[in-house]
């Protein structure tokens, strides 16, 4: 048999739509031409998405042609073609004024149902409009496809793509020919002075071509020249939109003007659009060509970026780089054992960091969506079964039996696209929502929006939404055409036992997702409380800048924190004081690539290299568990010795003692290790610790403050103190360690607030439908209940027996749904922390709340149907 | 199956019917030939989708105004449904009295102090 790729398949799903007599005819002859397409030039996503549209929009169209043409009669004679024709449009806008008119008259109804798909399909287009911002759409960049992001690799460490020195950085970009260009950034903080106040900003230091290898011209100025980033040119910078409005108060007289960055003078050159954005910086400056830094091989700060060669893939460029860096490196090993090197496409990154967390919300909007159409479904089947009786008289006085079902189809079409156009405004508003709270914690967020292809995809989630309501209830129209039954009522048909299965699939849905949204609030409530092996409470951390015309060398600048150390601590709400290079959880990623012990094989890779205080295990409450911490001299005389985490200890000496053992850095650089201590989550408190050392601080180092005051009053505090000492310096970056804490996981709160929502919204609309169903069938067996109560029923049991009808529906509904539940699980396993992904807890805690929840809705009909008088229930027929 | 139509009852024409049995107006074409051939002939202007393109060969077939063609066929690769098809002389007379209707459209539009533009 021959194979279908996945749109030939996809063809073929969608050829089911269509007519049998057509399918057969057409089917395979379609496919082939589709083919015969793809061979001429292969469609992209854009064109599926069209022709799928296309093909759904047509099938309705086929199936009404061939309706008018079977017919074929009017007033007895045959109908030509032409007016078969038009007649198809004049029975649309009839159907359509029919369905407008029904739903006008019944406006509860209508309600109910709008308001149910709107948020369905709302929900679907905010997550799609988030998924396609982020995922989908081109880079803001010129021909974004050719720019790769390259880099050191390393086994340990997959997916990421490491820096380089700058002199490997050279070496390269002399004899790479794959890549039009090779140029390199590396982020730093700068201090901008303005009017007597400073502020910190994040800055991209660039080789002159960077800027424009990305290809975007500012919108003012110039990007930078060849050669400005030779020593002696480089005080030239480039602004990002955001950086000149909110640091520079849009100041208009900014170009050519100086501005004052870490005390030097910079000349803006230029200011990119609003819409430019490169790894976070601000503001770009050049980096500084020197003797030195073309000579600097022991420190990988520089992050690559190429443009490739029109027509080259990145996995050639990558061959290509990789066959480069192998006699470099073995010339260089320093840092670079067991390393290759590779390129990614810039846009496959995103992809990559992004995808799978965005499509788990994608699943869980479709579930939503899903749980709504089942609904309204719903809802219109139990309307076909009261309008049973219209349709017989309709189908007694001549009306057509496809225009009966063309009608339902129809109204389902019509409330589905109204739906989606609610669900529009509804995306929209709640796109704002999101990006208002979590701006920071999605990536690309001013990609994202109401983009015309995310309205495509409103409009075919809307015709597939009017498909799946709009048929069961025309199937039903069908089934009643021909029985035309008076009285009729409280038989089981297959239809309402298949209303029925809608509400356990509903229950089951939406059980899945709030166990799902369970096993996500659990993990993020673990991270929360997680053992960050320090304590943040009360910590409040701030950083120094000391102008550097005045403060040099460092010296100064140490002797300044001294004083400003001594008197702070004589305050009396300082209970703690330690300074440390790097703030833990803010800032990592200054590490060795890889260190052993002196006389042993073992090797730990990736080794976090802090410089800390020795008072800092005291005051962050680190607990040493093996040997001792440094001594003030020892930070005085910079003696080789290091505290080391107990992870890197037990990868290197096992369970051995490490304590008295020799670090080797480098062949020329040994390290005494003098204690162990407990781990620290160094990069976030979801992340397992790292390996890390910890040596004795020479230098200025970042605050960090044991203080019973708060945030303000701490800032008021330093800045009172410094200003005493020398009011030129400035303190900077004030936080808590608990803001700091709280905002590495605001991708988790992201994630969970958009689970949550989407839970509790499966879980009301599950309700919904169970009350519907349960309240219809009172209604419709009020006389069998009636009956049953003359001949002496006790209204408590005709409750019970109503209750447990809608309880036997959430129980199955229940069992299934633990069931998909369990099925799914390896689909958020990445996404959880420290919570298995059968978790009994919340297994059966979803289950018990789901039964309640379910039980709280069967409650109403229940009581209604106890309250039914005999005598009214007999009289209604 | 139903009694013989007139050229008139098939008019007006739509659009891509009309660019679809002119496009077989030299030789019989399969499907994708067809679609190219629309294209083409409007300049880009006009595409027909295959879901569209389908619809439309069907309701032309069962209006009498294209068939499948056999003599193009010729031996066809085992699992290969490429079908051609060939206008018929009701076709031709269809697209005639199209045209027809077109040029008194445009006499219509001369009278009225319309021109087409010099492009």
């Amino acid at each position: 048999m021959r194979r279908d790729d996945g749109t030939g398949r996809l063809i073929r799903l969608l050829l089911r739509l269509y007519p049998r007599e057509f399918r057969r005819r057409y089917g395979d002859e379609m496919v082939e031409t589709y083919r015969d397409r793809q061979a001429a030039g292969g469609p992209g996503v854009r064109t599926v998405a069209a022709l799928v549209l296309n093909m759904l929009v047509e099938a309705l169209r086929v199936r009404l042609e061939m309706r008018v043409a079977r017919g074929g009669t009017r007033d007895g004679k045959p109908v030509p073609p032409y007016a078969a024709r038009s007649g198809v449009m004049d029975r649309l806008t009839q159907d359509m004024a029919y369905a407008l008119r029904f739903l006008r008259r019944n406006p509860a109804f209508t309600a109910i149902v709008l308001v149910t798909l709107s948020l369905g399909i709302g929900m679907n287009t905010a997550v799609f409009s988030v998924l396609y911002g982020v995922v989908y759409s081109p880079l803001a960049y010129h021909e974004p496809g050719a720019l790769v992001h390259a880099g050191r690799t390393h086994p340990d460490i997959p997916n990421v793509r490491l820096p380089v020195s700058p002199a490997m950085f050279l070496d390269l970009r002399e004899r790479v020919r794959s890549v039009a260009t090779l140029e390199a950034e590396t982020p730093q903080t700068v201090v901008l002075a303005r009017g007597g106040e400073a502020s910190r900003h994040r800055a991209g230091v660039v080789t002159a071509g960077l800027l424009e290898t990305l290809g975007v011209r500012p919108a003012a100025g110039r990007l930078f020249l060849p050669g400005e980033d030779e020593s002696g040119n480089t005080r030239v910078a480039v602004l990002s939109d955001g950086f000149w409005r909110s640091a520079l108060g849009s100041d208009p007289g900014v170009l050519n003007a100086t501005i004052r960055l870490n005390d030097t003078p910079y000349t803006v050159v230029g200011i990119m659009p609003p819409e430019f954005r490169f790894n976070n910086a601000e503001l770009w400056i050049p980096f500084e060509w020197t003797d030195a830094s073309r000579a600097q091989r022991q420190s990988n700060f520089l992050r690559m970026y190429a443009r490739l060669n029109p027509g080259v893939e990145p996995a050639q460029a990558s061959a290509e780089l990789s066959g480069l860096w192998a006699p470099l490196r073995d010339e260089f090993p320093l840092g670079n054992e067991r390393t290759d090197m590779a390129v990614m496409r810039l846009q496959d990154i995103v992809v990559q960091l992004n995808r799978r967390p965005l499509l788990i919300l994608s699943g869980a909007a479709a579930f939503v969506l899903l749980i709504a159409c089942a609904n309204v479904a719903n809802l219109l089947l139990v309307r076909a079964e009261q309008r049973q009786r219209e349709v017989g008289v309709r189908a007694a006085l001549g009306a057509p039996r496809g225009r009966l079902v063309r009608q339902f189809l129809t109204e389902g079409m019509l409330v589905a696209l109204l739906g989606g156009l609610a669900g529009v405004g509804i995306a929209w508003a709640g796109v704002r929502l999101l990006l208002a709270t979590f701006s920071s914690s999605v990536a690309r967020s001013q990609d994202i929006g109401i983009h015309p292809p995310v309205l495509l995809f409103t409009l075919a989630a809307s015709l597939v939404t009017g498909l799946l309501v709009g048929l069961l209830p025309a199937l039903r129209a069908q089934e009643n055409f021909d029985v035309l039954r008076e009285g009729a009522r409280g038989g089981t048909s297959r239809f309402t036992l298949f209303g029925r299965s809608l509400v356990v699939a509903e229950i089951a849905l939406a059980l899945m997702l709030v166990t799902g949204a369970g096993l996500l609030l659990k993990s993020y409530a673990r991270a929360t409380n997680a053992q960050l092996g320090f304590d943040p409470r009360g910590m409040i951390t701030a950083s120094l800048y000391f102008p550097p015309s005045r403060y040099a060398d460092g010296a100064a600048s140490l002797a300044f924190t001294e004083q400003l150390l001594d008197q702070l601590r004589s305050r009396p709400e300082v209970t703690g004081l330690a300074m440390a290079s790097m703030v833990p959880i803010r800032e990592s990623g200054n590490n060795f690539t890889s260190i052993g012990l002196v006389g042993s094989d073992a090797k730990a890779s990736f080794v976090e290299n802090r410089f800390v205080s020795p008072d800092y295990f005291e005051t962050m409450g680190i607990r040493l568990l093996q040997g001792r911490l440094h001594t003030p001299d020892e930070a005085r005389n910079q003696t080789p010795v290091a505290v080391i985490g107990r992870t890197l200890a037990r990868t290197l000496a096992g369970d051995g003692d490490a304590v008295g053992q020799r670090l080797e850095v480098s062949p020329t650089f040994q390290l005494e290790i003098i204690g162990v201590v407990d781990d620290v989550r160094e990069s976030r408190p979801d992340l397992p610790p790292r390996p890390v050392m910890y040596r004795p601080l020479n230098f200025t180092g970042n605050l960090l403050v044991q203080t019973s005051r708060d945030v303000a009053a701490t800032t008021a505090l330093l800045r009172e103190a410094a200003r005493t000492l020398d009011p030129e310096v400035s303190v900077l970056q004030v936080q808590s360690m608990a803001e700091i804490v709280d905002a590495s996981l605001s991708g988790r709160r992201f994630q969970l607030t958009l689970i949550g929502v989407f839970a509790l919204t499966a879980l009301l609309l599950a309700c919904v439908g169970i009350y519907g169903v349960l309240s219809y069938t009172v209604t419709r067996q009020s006389r069998e209940i009636g009956v049953r109560m003359a001949l002496g029923a006790r209204s408590g049991s005709v409750a019970r027996h109503v209750a447990w009808r809608g309880g036997r529906l959430a129980l199955a509904g229940i069992a299934f749904g633990m069931g998909g539940a369990l099925l799914l699980r390896r689909v958020i396993e990445t996404q959880l922390f420290e919570v298995e992904t059968f978790d009994p807890a919340v297994y059966f805690g979803v289950a018990g709340m789901l039964l309640a929840v379910a039980t709280a809705a069967c409650f109403l009909p229940a009581r209604r149907a106890a309250l039914v008088q005999p005598t009214q229930a007999l009289r209604i027929e | 199956m139903t009694e013989p139509t007139q050229p008139p009852d098939h008019l007006p024409l739509p659009h891509q019917d009309l660019h679809l049995l002119l496009a077989l107006g030299d030789a019989p074409l399969h499907g994708y030939a067809m679609m190219k051939a629309v294209e083409e002939q409007s300049r880009g202007m006009l595409r027909v989708e295959l879901g569209s393109l389908y619809r439309i060969i069907q309701r032309l077939e069962r209006d009498g105004l294209i068939e499948r063609s056999a003599d193009e066929d010729g031996a066809p690769k085992p699992g290969r449904e490429r079908r051609f098809y060939r206008i018929t002389d009701l076709g031709r007379a269809v697209v005639a009295a199209e045209l027809d209707r077109l040029r008194a459209v445009l006499d219509l539009a001369g009278r009225g102090g319309f021109r087409p533009s010099e492009a």
